[in-house]
């Protein structure tokens, strides 16, 4: 064999796989991240698997106060002097979730009582400076019944609900705390995912009044409140995302060496020193498992990924670390697991990259100006952005997690 | 069997403060580099080792050469290299510049001049890749591209003094320390492309400054004009290579040779002449510092003409041709290498006293050689390119 420099080196590429037991410990499942109001989304639910009921609640914005309109001549022009005669809400549906097809009961109701979108639970109407102001009935409290409809998912994935211009004058008055719409279904066992709400209003101007115009309106606060909350975890098992979103939290205790065989032992002393140098690749190889209550089951790709605790004392409230990784957009960059592999009988494995916190741990070096810390969490990318969480196979269960690294040795850097 | 030249890809060349820059050769990645042999633009037209030319000459590896410098001097060398790599029906093609040396000198009494010279010994810059495939757990093949990159080199500072001790003979010695530094770093990157996931880089690396002594001395003889005769001796003392930031290892040192130089030159007529020299060093005690290789004794030798007949508007436009044959002194991949091939040169003489000591005058040469190691044989272009500017 021809000796050239990289022969003199002699590098060596290979794999170690580290059970739980030999990694972590101290798992904890912690919920109560951000609101189901952040997501910008909504879910619509009755009577769903375990009893789950959702509504949907809204608040428009601010109404438009003038339109450009065409007069006789074809000019156009800004009309301050406009009527507002009627509305339009259009709830888009994702109808790949939609469980049970059918006809589904949609309801619209006015909320009577100020609520506050960024706090409303189910049972509360909002939450500020520790004070807890309950609705009179837990979902919503008293309401109006404005509109019932009957909705067929074949074809259409968007519901139209039409309001009335006595309706749509209440709800366009700023002043009113309570201003609000709830939707809601009636048929026991549905339940829909709600991606976008859009609202418009219907106006007649002053210039040329043979004419409706079509306006769009903002919907401002957007939010649902969900009974029961999703339980913590029945067995030991890891989840994250979910509204408010879960996080499983764990404390790395990195061996200092690893086991290894053959070549390996050849090349350098066995086992072998785990360094940050070595550490090409570390990553948490989890394996999916079917959620709990389908309720919960996740309806779209979840993106998850490990961050830094940097204050565990002060857990559940620690700040984290910035994510891993960014994408080319410098947006936090995880792992895309489809929804379909927390279904029954579709769990596979999936690996989620941790390379700079195990390089910083072995290292004791900051990590993006903080210094490292052992416990992580697994969390939902950009969370809460899903009611649905992902559920992974805890410690001590087969396909529990498991440490993959790829490290490379090789005889130091020499002068000939 | 994996293609050796395909495994070097030389990548663009940097020069150094010291001069010792710009390798780009595949013999570059043997011993302790490839050595710089410290000539100008002229001597390398005429095929020669560095002594013993008609004129006057300040170079690193001559001590003497400077001693009718009468005004203050200064000389600046510059090189370029095209090089073809070839092993079969592989072929990669490579250039870069070098800066091989720099002189000043002073005269300080109407027999004696003071010099000061900077210039390249061993270059060390070149680059190795290898491309190979892996098979971890789960992925069927990783390809990884393994890069060995190799930075800097060894230089020389000279301080020198020439005495004239008669008009028939002069002397000159020089003493001298080594400088210059060299950084090694090896890679792995993973092509991630087959993989899920990214697998950072593996870097491992190294950084050596170097230091030692030299003392050179010298000797020629001037026979009415119309032969010269120049010889000397080089003593290097061992090359230390320390360790820095944090590089692993111990000092290294490398025993240097003894290093004899010669050459004659004779005026065959009024406007020509030839030049004829030769340089010998034993190496086999470096190569027995080396952890890997051996190196041997080494033979440079060459000859070239001379025609000074010829003018450009009214200046001398010297015309040069020679060839040479060196021997390398480290193997490569098991073997020893040797270059050769012919040269041709040009100067210009832009401005002279009248008593014909030039004050402002360039030179080009150019070469053309091979040399062969194992299965790997290169073809060069050599440019060198060097400037005069005295009597400020």
């Amino acid at each position: 064999m021809v000796t050239t420099p990289i022969t003199i080196v002699d590098p060596l590429t290979f794999e170690v796989r580290l059970p739980w037991s030999e990694f972590a410990s101290n798992l904890r499942i912690v919920g109560g991240y951000g609101k189901p109001a952040q997501t910008g989304t909504a879910l619509l639910a009755h009577e769903f698997d375990n009893g789950l009921q959702a509504r949907m609640l809204l608040r428009p914005g601010a109404y438009p106060t003038s339109v450009e309109v065409t007069d006789s001549l074809g000019n156009r022009e800004e009309d301050h002097n406009i009527s507002i005669i009627s509305g339009s809400l259009w709830v888009t549906v994702d109808t790949t979730g939609v469980h049970h097809l059918g006809a589904t009961d949609v309801r619209l109701d006015r909320l009577l009582e100020p609520w506050d979108a960024r706090t409303a639970t189910w049972a509360l109407a909002s939450e500020s400076g520790g004070v807890q102001v309950p609705w009179s009935e837990p979902g919503g409290g008293a309401v109006e019944r404005l509109r019932r409809l009957s909705w067929l998912p074949q074809g259409r994935d968007e519901i139209l609900i039409g309001i009335d211009s006595v309706d749509v004058a209440l709800l366009g008055d700023e002043t009113v705390s309570e201003r609000g719409l709830m939707v809601s279904i009636d048929n026991p066992g549905k339940l829909l995912h709600v991606p976008r709400v859009r609202m418009e209003v219907h106006v007649v101007p002053s210039i040329n009044e043979d004419s409706t115009l079509v306006v769009p309106v903002d919907v401002t606060d957007l939010t649902y409140v969900y009974t029961p909350l999703a339980p913590p975890p029945s067995d030991i098992h890891l989840r994250a995302g979910g509204a408010p979103a879960w996080r499983s939290l764990f404390t790395f205790a990195l061996p200092p060496s690893l086991p290894a065989t053959g070549q390996v032992c050849v090349r350098t002393t066995c086992p072998v020193a785990l360094t940050s140098a070595r550490v090409n690749h570390a990553s948490i190889l989890l394996t999916t498992r079917p959620t709990d209550q389908a309720a919960f089951a996740p309806v779209d790709t979840m993106g998850v990924e490990v961050r830094g605790v940097l204050a565990p004392e002060l857990l559940p409230k620690s700040p984290v670390t910035g994510p891993l990784f960014v994408d080319s957009l410098g947006l936090p960059s995880g792992t895309a697991v489809p929804a379909e592999a927390f279904r029954p009988g579709a769990s596979r494995v999936v690996e989620v990259p941790i390379t700079p916190i195990v390089r910083s741990l072995l290292a004791g070096a900051s990590f993006r100006g903080f210094r490292p810390t052992p416990t992580v969490a697994l969390m939902q990318l950009r969370e809460p952005t899903s009611f649905g969480f992902a559920s992974f196979v805890g410690p001590g269960q087969a396909g529990e997690p498991v440490l993959r690294l790829v490290l490379t040795i090789s005889d130091p850097i020499g002068l000939p | 069997m994996r293609t050796l030249g395909r495994l070097f890809a030389l990548g663009a060349l940097v020069s150094l403060p010291g001069g010792a820059a710009a390798g780009q050769s595949v013999l570059a990645a043997g011993g302790l580099g490839m050595p710089i042999d410290p000539v100008d633009a002229r001597g390398r037209s005429l095929g020669s080792v560095g002594v013993g030319l008609f004129g006057t000459g300040l170079m690193p590896g001559d001590p003497v050469g400077a001693v009718d410098l009468a005004v203050p001097t200064i000389t600046m060398t510059l090189q370029s290299v095209w090089l073809e790599l070839r092993e079969g029906t592989d072929a990669n093609t490579v250039e870069g510049n070098r800066f091989p040396a720099l002189g000043v000198s002073y005269p300080v009494s109407e027999r004696g001049v003071v010099t000061l010279t900077y210039g390249g010994v061993f270059d060390q810059h070149w680059t190795q890749e290898r491309p190979d495939t892996l098979h971890l757990e789960g992925n069927a093949v990783l390809p990884v591209v393994d890069r060995f990159t190799s930075d800097g080199g060894v230089s020389a500072a000279r301080l020198g003094y020439a005495h004239r001790l008669s008009p028939r003979f002069a002397v000159g010695a020089a003493v001298g320390l080594f400088t210059g530094s060299s950084a090694r770093l090896f890679t792995r990157t993973f092509d991630t492309l087959t993989v899920d996931v990214d697998i950072a880089a593996f870097a491992n690396s190294g950084r050596w400054s170097y230091s030692g002594t030299i003392l050179t001395v010298g000797a020629l003889a001037d026979i009415d004009d119309v032969v010269r005769a120049a010889g000397s001796f080089t003593w290097f003392g061992a090359l230390e290579a320390e360790p820095r930031h944090g590089t692993e290892g111990v000092t290294r040192s490398y025993d240097m040779p003894l290093e004899f130089r010669a050459g004659v030159s004779a005026r065959l007529a009024t406007e020509l002449s030839a030049a004829l020299s030769l340089a010998w060093a034993d190496w086999s005690g470096t190569g027995e510092d080396l952890a890997t290789g051996s190196a041997g004794s080494t033979l440079a030798f060459g000859a070239g003409v001379e025609w000074e007949g010829a003018t450009l508007f009214g200046k001398g436009l010297p015309l040069r041709a020679g060839w040479r044959r060196s021997e390398l002194p480290f193997e490569v991949f098991g073997a020893s290498a040797s270059e050769s091939g012919p040269n041709l040169g040009v100067g210009l003489l832009l401005l002279e006293r009248a008593d014909g000591l030039p004050l402002a005058s360039m030179d080009f040469g150019a070469e053309r050689g091979s040399r062969s190691v194992g299965p790997v044989t290169e073809h060069y272009w050599r440019s060198t390119l060097s400037f005069r500017v005295a009597g400020f």
